[in-house]
């Protein structure tokens, strides 16, 4: 974890430290969550968990994790990290954030062969593979309560160097590819926005509600 | 007894669960509604909220999008959601117009909101600013939410968000006005249309009749989609 950049702290979080962790020789490092990384994620995930109980997964552990975690312990439900490393590539915290923070080390097949919940939020921040993130979508969207949403980073790469996959899983690399499949499906509503998540796109998903259809015309039915 | 509209249901703290014959009030200790709500083995008819629920998700969403986008607020249709909108105007530095017909709805939360007693039609004769948000709950029949959305897609910013109410009402009792009226085939239209914009609606909050919100897609970055 860097430096908190001072020009990032007029935020919604302006003053707010998120985390505190402990690296060593006595030094405590505050983590605050600078403007145009979470703060959607964070506002949102919010909300739904009032309206929407149910437990939160993660594929990808970093900072986003400590937002979860936070809004995960004031709802009182559990958060399922899954990542290659504690705390993720950079190494963000060393243990779990809170009591129910249950961290799989373990690549997110594996992770999702062993994962019996039906969880109201999901992220998906992890290999960023267009066949990876498909399984995990495929697999969640299965999983999740009705009114559930499911938040995917890095849908919309700045430019086309970007879009290509590299062996370090740091550029969105194809991942967009799942986006554009999403909003051609009928079964789910995608909304993506260009700001806040380092500006690498995050996309919304929902399951479209079977719930109401019975007032859709037969064609929207079938 | 069936309820052909909001107006008509007790103003209960809580929600009103209206199946076939059968009402029942529940009384909700505080601003919640949980996913069982959607899985009663019978539809939901009628829906109070809480009002400090009612906009939360709209709320939510707005310090953010004018923090990025810190362009004007439009409204068609006043009520419990200019507070929403007019604290997020204020928050942001930026003007608030409220649209409506009824005099009664005149309010003006803080310096720069403008209410403007008047038609939509009205209103987008002389409208010629770039909103960042906009929120159509005036008219609920199709043309009209239709003709509003139009011209104000066309005047968004882009990463401008517009959101549009009662376009996913939970009983088909509640396709009439003045209910949700049939807004909900605007948004069966919109979500076709997913080359120009992203559509994406929430079931909760905004009174439980569905909140739609539209994002236009962005021209800058199609090259790598290719």
């Amino acid at each position: 974890m860097g430096k908190v950049d001072e020009t990032l702290r007029k935020t919604f979080f302006e003053g707010k430290i998120v985390y505190k962790k402990d690296v060593g020789n006595n030094t405590i490092l505050n983590i605050t969550i600078p403007l145009g990384s979470w703060d959607i994620l964070d506002a949102i995930v919010a909300k739904v968990l009032k309206y929407a109980k149910g437990d939160i997964v993660e594929v990808g552990m970093g900072e986003s994790s400590i937002v979860l975690a936070s809004r995960a312990n004031e709802a009182g439900v559990s958060l399922y990290s899954c990542d290659l490393q504690m705390g993720g590539m950079f190494r963000v915290f060393d243990n779990p954030l809170f009591k129910n923070h249950f961290c799989y080390i373990e690549r997110s097949e594996h992770f999702m062969e062993k994962y019996e919940g039906r969880p109201s939020v999901v992220f998906l921040d992890g290999e960023h593979k267009y066949e990876t993130v498909k399984k995990e979508v495929d697999f969640f969207l299965s999983k999740m309560t009705p009114s559930g949403v499911m938040f995917l980073h890095d849908t919309l790469p700045k430019n086309e160097e970007q879009s290509v996959v590299d062996d370090e899983g740091i550029s969105p690399g194809d991942v967009y590819r799942i986006r554009r499949d999403l909003e051609l499906s009928e079964k789910v509503d995608c909304f993506t926005w260009p700001y806040s998540a380092l500006s690498m796109g995050l996309t919304m998903v929902i399951k479209r509600n079977i719930r109401r259809e019975y007032w859709l015309n037969e064609t929207e039915k079938s | 007894m069936i309820y052909k509209n909001t107006k008509d249901m007790p103003s209960a703290m809580g929600f009103t669960l209206v199946t076939g014959d059968k009402r029942e009030v529940v009384k909700c200790p505080g601003p919640r509604f949980h996913t069982w709500d959607l899985l009663q083995p019978e539809p939901i008819i009628g829906v109070r909220y809480n009002k400090m629920a009612g906009w939360a998700i709209l709320e939510k969403q707005c310090d953010i999008i004018l923090y990025f986008r810190p362009y004007c607020v439009v409204e068609i249709g006043a009520g419990e959601s200019s507070k929403v909108l007019a604290l997020a105007a204020e928050r942001a530095g930026v003007t608030f117009h409220s649209v409506d017909i009824r005099p009664e709805k005149k309010a003006k939360y803080f310096y720069s909101h403008i209410y403007h007693n008047m038609t939509s039609e009205e209103f987008m004769d002389d409208f010629e600013d770039n909103p960042a948000i906009v929120l159509i709950d005036g008219d609920h029949h199709y043309e009209a939410a239709k003709e509003e959305f139009d011209f104000f897609f066309e005047k968004l910013v882009p990463g401008g968000v517009i959101f549009i109410h009662d376009t996913l009402p939970p009983a088909k009792e509640l396709l009439v006005e003045p209910a949700c009226g049939d807004v909900y085939k605007l948004r069966q239209e919109l979500e076709k249309r997913t080359d120009e914009m992203d559509c994406f609606s929430w079931p909760y909050s905004a009174d439980w009749m569905g909140l739609t919100q539209i994002i236009k897609k962005e021209k800058g970055r199609p090259y790598w989609e290719k």
